[in-house]
C-alpha cells in the first residue's frame, strides 16, 4: 500500500516538475490566469502557507525534542530537514511564480533594505546555511538556535511584507503579523507530526502527546487570531468589508480552512490514532486560508471601475487558477511529501539505528 | 485675438523646464475631467507609442457613472501613473528596480526586476500592470512586425522581441513618455487629447500653465489617505 501511494507521488511529481518546467522555460505567463489586477494567485498562497510551516516546524521541534540530546537527536534533525525541505518547495514556487525565474538570485545581489521581502529571502538563505551547517558540523545547539531565530525573522518579514501594503484593505492591518505567527505555529506543528508520527520515526510518546496538544492549542489560537482580524475588518473601509466578506464566503476559506482544516483536525485530536490524518487536514487547511487571504486582497478594485477601463483578459479582477497552475501545485506539494519520506527513510532512519 | 492652442504654451513650458537640471524640475500632470469626452485617443496613443502588449496598459480612462436616476453623472478619468513622492510600489521591491528619479519620475530598471509583482500588488491606483510575455498575435501562424518593433522607455531603446526581452516578466508602467521628454517632446497622452484635457508640466516653474491652472481651480487627488502623495492632479 505505501509503496503504491509513494510511486503515485512521484509520478504527480514529476509530472509537476514537467509542467513547471514548461512554464518557466516554454510557455511562460501564457499558462497562468494571474494577470495586473490579480497579480498573485494559488502558488503564492501555497508559497506562504509553506514558508508558515517550515517556520513553525523548526521551532516546535527544537522546543519539544528531548532537551538531554543536547540538539543531536533524530527528532531534531528530522524537524530541521522537514523544515527545510518544506522552505524549499515554497520556494520553488515563488521561484516559478517570478517573471523571471532566472533572475530570481538578484535579491541576493542588488540589497534592497527598505523591503521585508528581501530580509524575508535573505533570511531564507541564511536558514539553509544553518541546516546544512548542523548535518555537517558539530555545531549542533547554536546553529538550532540560529536557525529558529532565522524561522522567526522570515515569518515576521512575510507578515510585514503583506501588513504594510496600503493598497490593500485586507492585508493592511497590525494584525497580520499575529496572524502569520499563529498560522506559522499550527502549519509547523501540523507538520512535525506527520513527520514524527506518520513516517514510522521512533519518537518518545511522551513527546508525541505534547505535540498532538501542541497542534490542538495552536488551531484553537489561530482561529481566535483570525476571528479576530476578520471582525475588526469589518469596522474597516467599504473595501475591506467586501474583501473580508469575500474572503470568508470562499470554499477555501471556510470549507477548507473551517472545516477540513481546523474543525475536523480538532475532533480527530481527541483520538491519539488519528492524529497523523488531523495533522494532514490542518496543513490542508493552512494552504486554503493562505490562498483565501491573496486571492480577496485582490477584490477591491484600486480605482472603481478600472478592470472595465481596458478590455483584456489579464486586466481583470477575475482570477481562478488555470490547470498548468494547477498541475504544479499539486505536483510540487507531492513532491514534497514524497522527498519528506525518503528523506526520513534515507538519512533519518539510518541515523537513528546507529 | 484668437488662444493659443495650450499644446503650444505647454511645449514652450517643456523647453523651460528642460534646460534646468533634473533635480530642479518636477514633472507633474492635470487631468480636467470637464473637458475630457471618453474617446480613448490617450490609451491608444500610448498602447502605440510604446507596443504596449496584451495585458499592459499604462493609461486607461475609467468611465464612471455615480447619482441615481434622474440625477445621473458620467464622468471620464483618465488614470496614468501618478509619479508619487512617497511610492509605495519603490519601499516594497525587493531588489531595487523601481526608484523615485531626481525629477520626479518613478522609473522601473527593466534589467534588474525579477517579475515578483509587489510594486503592481501595492500600487493603490493600479497603475502598475505586468508583461506576461504574450502578444496579440499568440497562436496565429505569424507574429506581426509591429510587435518586435523596437520602443523607447527611460532613454532607452527596447525590443519585445523573445521571451529572454528583459521587458518581458518584468513590471510595467506610465512614466510620463521619459525618453520623448528627453527629446523636448510632451507625453504622447497629451498630444493626442483632442479635448486638450491634460495638462504637463514642472511643478516648481511658477510660469507654466500646469501651475498656473492648479492654482485657478480647485484640484483634486485620488487617494491622498495612504501617504503615497501623487503628483497626478484632477479638476
Amino acid at each position: 500500500m505505501m509503496k503504491t501511494v509513494r510511486t503515485l507521488l512521484l509520478l504527480l511529481f514529476v509530472v509537476g516538475i514537467a509542467a513547471a518546467f514548461g512554464k518557466a522555460f516554454i510557455w511562460g505567463e501564457s499558462v497562468t490566469k494571474y494577470g495586473a489586477y490579480v497579480p498573485w494567485g494559488l502558488w503564492i498562497g501555497i508559497y506562504i502557507a509553506l514558508v508558515g510551516a517550515a517556520a513553525g516546524c523548526v521551532v516546535w521541534g527544537a522546543w519539544l525534542s528531548p532537551k538531554n540530546s543536547d540538539g543531536k537527536g533524530t527528532e531534531t534533525a528530522s524537524a530541521l530537514l522537514a523544515a527545510a525541505l518544506c522552505l524549499a518547495f515554497g520556494l520553488a514556487f515563488v521561484g516559478i511564480d517570478l517573471g523571471k525565474p532566472l533572475q530570481g538570485f538578484r535579491i541576493f545581489l542588488h540589497p534592497a533594505f527598505a523591503s521585508p521581502l528581501a530580509w524575508a529571502s535573505w533570511l531564507y538563505g541564511l536558514f539553509f546555511v544553518c541546516v546544512v551547517g548542523y548535518f555537517l558540523t558539530a555545531m549542533k545547539r547554536p546553529l538550532l538556535l540560529l536557525a529558529v531565530v532565522c524561522a522567526i525573522g522570515f515569518t515576521v518579514a512575510e507578515a510585514l511584507f503583506f501588513g504594510q501594503m496600503v493598497s490593500r484593505p485586507l492585508w493592511n492591518s497590525w494584525l497580520t503579523t499575529p496572524l502569520f505567527l499563529a498560522a506559522a505555529a499550527s502549519a509547523g506543528a501540523a507538520l512535525l507530526l506527520l513527520v514524527w508520527q506518520g513516517t514510522g520515526l521512533k519518537v518518545d510518546p511522551v513527546v508525541l502527546t505534547k505535540l498532538r496538544k501542541v497542534l490542538a492549542a495552536t488551531l484553537v489560537i489561530y482561529a481566535l487570531v483570525e476571528g479576530i482580524d476578520v471582525a475588526m475588518a469589518f469596522s474597516g473601509s467599504p473595501e475591506k468589508v467586501l474583501a473580508v466578506k469575500r474572503m470568508i464566503s470562499s470554499y477555501g476559506f471556510w470549507l477548507l480552512y473551517g472545516v477540513i482544516g481546523t474543525l475536523i483536525p480538532l475532533l480527530l485530536l481527541l483520538r491519539t490514532d488519528r492524529a497523523v490524518l488531523a495533522a494532514g487536514l490542518s496543513l490542508v487547511g493552512a494552504v486554503g486560508s493562505k490562498y483565501a487571504f491573496v486571492r480577496y486582497g485582490f477584490v477591491p478594485e484600486p480605482m472603481p471601475g478600472l478592470s472595465k477601463a481596458f478590455q483584456d483578459a489579464a486586466l481583470q479582477t477575475r482570477y481562478f487558477p488555470s490547470p498548468v497552475e494547477w498541475v504544479v501545485a499539486v505536483g510540487l506539494l507531492a513532491g514534497l511529501i514524497w522527498v519528506i519520506l525518503l528523506a526520513v527513510e534515507k538519512i533519518l532512519m539510518p541515523k537513528a539505528a546507529q | 485675438m484668437a488662444q493659443q492652442d495650450i499644446l503650444i504654451v505647454m511645449q514652450a513650458d517643456l523647453e523651460r523646464a528642460l534646460k534646468k537640471p533634473a533635480g530642479q524640475r518636477r514633472w507633474a500632470m492635470l487631468i480636467d475631467t470637464r473637458k475630457c469626452v471618453g474617446c480613448h485617443a490617450c490609451t491608444i496613443g500610448c498602447v502605440a507609442e510604446h507596443k504596449l502588449p496584451p495585458g499592459v496598459v499604462y493609461r486607461p480612462v475609467i468611465d464612471q457613472m455615480t447619482g441615481v436616476y434622474p440625477d445621473v453623472k458620467r464622468k471620464f478619468i483618465p488614470r496614468p501613473c501618478f509619479q508619487c513622492e512617497n511610492p509605495s510600489c519603490v519601499s516594497v521591491c525587493p531588489v531595487g528596480a523601481t526608484k523615485k528619479e531626481a525629477d520626479g519620475i518613478v522609473s522601473i530598471n527593466y534589467e534588474t526586476c525579477i517579475g515578483c509583482r509587489s510594486c503592481v500588488a501595492n500600487c493603490p491606483y493600479g497603475a502598475r500592470t505586468f508583461d506576461r510575455g504574450v502578444d496579440y498575435t499568440q497562436d496565429t501562424p505569424q507574429k506581426q512586425p509591429y510587435e518586435a518593433a523596437t520602443f523607447y522607455e527611460y532613454d532607452k531603446a527596447w525590443k519585445r522581441d523573445s521571451h529572454s526581452s528583459a521587458v518581458v516578466g518584468s513590471a510595467r508602467k506610465c512614466h510620463f513618455c521619459t525618453s520623448r521628454l528627453t527629446k523636448g517632446l510632451l507625453p504622447v497622452c497629451v498630444t493626442t487629447c483632442i479635448g486638450r484635457a491634460t495638462y504637463f508640466g514642472d511643478l516648481k516653474d511658477e510660469q507654466s500653465l500646469l501651475v498656473q491652472t492648479l492654482k485657478k481651480g480647485k484640484p483634486y487627488r485620488f487617494k491622498e489617505e495612504t501617504g503615497n502623495d501623487p503628483q497626478v492632479y484632477y479638476l
